[in-house]
């Protein structure tokens, strides 16, 4: 069973990983997680099994993350990730003792299943396969079903793949290409924020059929018409204040779109692989209609979303990282001046994100087991409120995660789809 | 299944006001819940993640603060050496130790800050008694400057603490300029009241009127001027 390749025991932090590290504070912690929510009630010490069994097919996260002088690595670890009640508020933060400590953890509670990540260790397609994995072989477990499609899970049986764990990054970095052009500032919620721990979910399930149909006869995909609503919102929000926030009305609004990268630049890899692009309005050339808004965001993403464009980004984040003048920073002066840098230039660029990942789908024996998943974007302090939308079987899940108590975005949105006649069904952690 | 009456969204069984729009929901299930709550109570750890750090640093700087009071204790009984000297260290040393305490944030910011004052006091005090001057400047200076810095931040905190999410362009060097006008007022009161016997106020006024007047402008450029104002001011300067 145990490969070669799962002996390697270095790993080295892709791109994004790199930063991801370098940021992580109490409160931006960097990870965000994934639900599975199940018929009945999950049983733990199957769950344990499961993960037990599973691991191994992924080293590249059987590890813990080490101090270099100059960076943070991950190192292969024997130790086995343990299942754990849900006590806590999402997406704590991972503390790191060395050799004990995974850049994941698995939750249950009732009938959930979380998987909550960091980021520095994988992206929301890299978490899926994770989870995708995970369920399969809890189901091998418990019901004895042994699927025969296994969709974008893992064969727990098969060797592992260098791919699977290469940066891609680094693979299609060109040197050459110019930077993209640099970000402005834009409106940034002014909601007062939570204690530093605290984290809020939010979800609303709406059915996806209805929306796709508004969306196709607005010539959009589904993605691009959320994306138009919660511009939308935005919009009515910065409207609806005071006369004297006058300033703020001519403000740019631009949402933080990441490009899951495996399909314009192929790759199997699990780790970090995707490039945010920002399409915006600006309030200062008036009031958007929500036609005007679409064909904004179309317009923008025809003209960027293309490999050359991406490439730019690719191009500038990995040039950056290899800077010898920024390498030779000792591993603790970086992490004081990150956070510092970060929070004044990082996200001064959005106002939030909406991060779509698509369609799940589980194997057909396993469908009537599970019933939904979720999505929660990391906690962020400039931009409060962020989104994640995930849709399963033909319900789709508008996920928001936010380091703020007020609901007043998610009002304005929410009422839009209530208005287009569409069932909205609210959940929340917030009591 | 419940639904909010306002915002007409569905939402879960056992809540009693609507998540987004905080309006309550009738209650359809005659309390009766099914104690289906998706999440649990949360724990936040943040507190207790960091205790475990900053209690190691407390604990360091009150083993040498308190070795400090050992040693000197020590040499006052045993050594016929400098006492007032040794007295000033013993006073330093627990002065600062205090400060480092409030400093730490281990009360509600207000009594950290109330705590530190009172230290400054009782520090000045202290020093009042060991040295012996002629002057009383304790009273005199000490004590009132103290308490005047001590309401000054308070007024700072207090006001930034209601424009905090307002414009920082405006509200930041409003709220700086007040706190000079009131610090030099306050200490120019000080002065001329030991000084001359009665309090005659000089150049604080000339930097309280001038920060007035950019206090003034500044907001001028945020509120602006009311509609009518304008009408009648342009009226008068014929523009």
């Amino acid at each position: 069973m145990e490969e070669k390749n799962s002996k390697k025991s270095f790993y080295s932090l892709d791109n994004a990983g790199v930063l991801y590290t370098a940021i992580a504070s109490s409160r931006i912690t960097t990870v965000y997680r994934m639900t599975v929510e199940l018929s009945e009630e999950i049983q733990p010490v199957t769950l344990q099994k499961a993960l037990e069994q599973i691991i191994h097919r992924f080293p590249y996260f059987q590890v813990t993350l080490k101090r270099g002088f100059f960076w943070y690595y991950y190192e292969h670890t024997e130790a086995i990730p343990r299942v754990e009640e849900e006590t806590y508020y999402p997406c704590k933060t991972m503390r790191q003792r060395q050799g004990k400590t995974f850049p994941f953890r698995v939750l249950y509670y009732k009938k959930y299943l979380h998987v909550e990540f960091n980021h520095s260790i994988c992206d929301g397609s890299g978490g899926l396969a994770f989870l995708q994995t995970l369920i399969i072989e809890y189901f091998k477990l418990c019901k004895e079903i042994f699927p025969r499609n296994l969709g974008k899970a893992m064969d727990i049986d098969t060797d592992v793949d260098p791919g699977e764990f290469e940066d891609s990054f680094k693979v299609y970095y060109e040197e050459n290409v110019p930077p993209p052009p640099g970000s402005k500032k834009v409106f940034h919620f002014p909601f007062e924020l939570l204690d530093k721990g605290e984290y809020l979910l939010l979800t609303g399930f709406v059915p996806v059929a209805p929306l796709l149909t508004l969306a196709k006869s607005h010539g959009c995909t589904l993605t691009q018409f959320i994306l138009a609503l919660y511009f939308e919102s935005i919009q009515e929000y910065i409207m609806e204040l005071p006369i004297s926030e006058k300033k703020k009305r001519r403000q740019r609004i631009a949402i933080n779109v990441p490009v899951d990268l495996r399909k314009m630049f192929p790759s199997i890899t699990l780790r970090n692989f995707f490039i945010s692009l920002n399409p915006e309005i600006d309030l200062a050339l008036g009031y958007y209609t929500r036609a005007e808004i679409i064909e904004q965001i179309k317009g923008y993403m025809g003209l960027y979303m293309n490999r050359k464009h991406i490439n730019r980004y690719i191009s500038r984040n990995v040039r950056n990282e290899q800077l010898i003048f920024l390498r030779i920073i000792p591993l603790w002066v970086k992490k004081l001046l990150m956070p510092l840098v970060y929070k004044r230039y990082g996200e001064r660029g959005y106002t939030s994100g909406l991060s779509n990942l698509g369609v799940v789908t589980v194997p057909e024996e396993l469908r009537p087991y599970v019933k939904s998943f979720e999505v929660f974007p990391s906690p962020s302090a400039e931009s409060r409120l962020k989104m994640v939308t995930v849709s399963y079987e033909n319900r789709l899940a508008l996920c928001f995660g936010k380091t703020t108590g007020e609901t007043v975005i998610e009002k304005i949105f929410f009422g839009k789809i209530r208005q287009l006649g569409i069932p909205v069904k609210i959940e929340t952690n917030k009591r | 299944m419940a639904y909010c009456p306002k915002c007409g969204v569905e939402v879960e069984d056992d809540v009693k006001n609507c998540p987004l729009c905080d309006f309550p929901v009738p209650d359809v299930n005659d309390g009766i819940f099914s104690q289906d709550s998706k999440y649990p109570q949360a724990i936040n750890t943040y507190e207790e993640d960091h205790l475990g750090k900053k209690n190691q640093a407390f604990f360091s700087i009150t083993i040498i603060a308190a070795s400090i009071m050992v040693i000197i204790g020590v040499i006052y009984l045993v050594y016929p050496w400098n006492h007032v000297l040794l007295k000033y260290i013993a006073l330093a040393d627990l002065s600062i130790f205090a400060i480092v305490f409030f400093a730490m944030g281990y009360l509600k910011p207000n009594y950290n800050f109330l705590g530190a004052y009172i230290t400054v006091v009782i520090t000045c005090l202290f020093v009042y008694m060991i040295g012996g001057s002629q002057t009383n400047w304790f009273l005199s200076y000490a004590f009132p400057i103290a308490t005047l810095l001590y309401l000054d931040v308070s007024l700072f905190r207090f006001i930034l603490k209601h424009t905090r999410h307002k414009s920082q362009f405006i509200f930041i060097p409003t709220n700086l300029i007040l706190f000079v006008i009131v610090l030099a007022i306050g200490i120019d009161g000080i002065v001329s009241l030991n000084v001359l016997g009665e309090v005659q106020l000089t150049w604080s006024l000339i930097v309280a009127v001038s920060g007035l007047c950019i206090i003034g402008l500044l907001q001028t450029i945020y509120h602006r001027i009311p509609e009518k104002t304008r009408r009648m001011l342009k009226k008068k300067m014929h523009v």
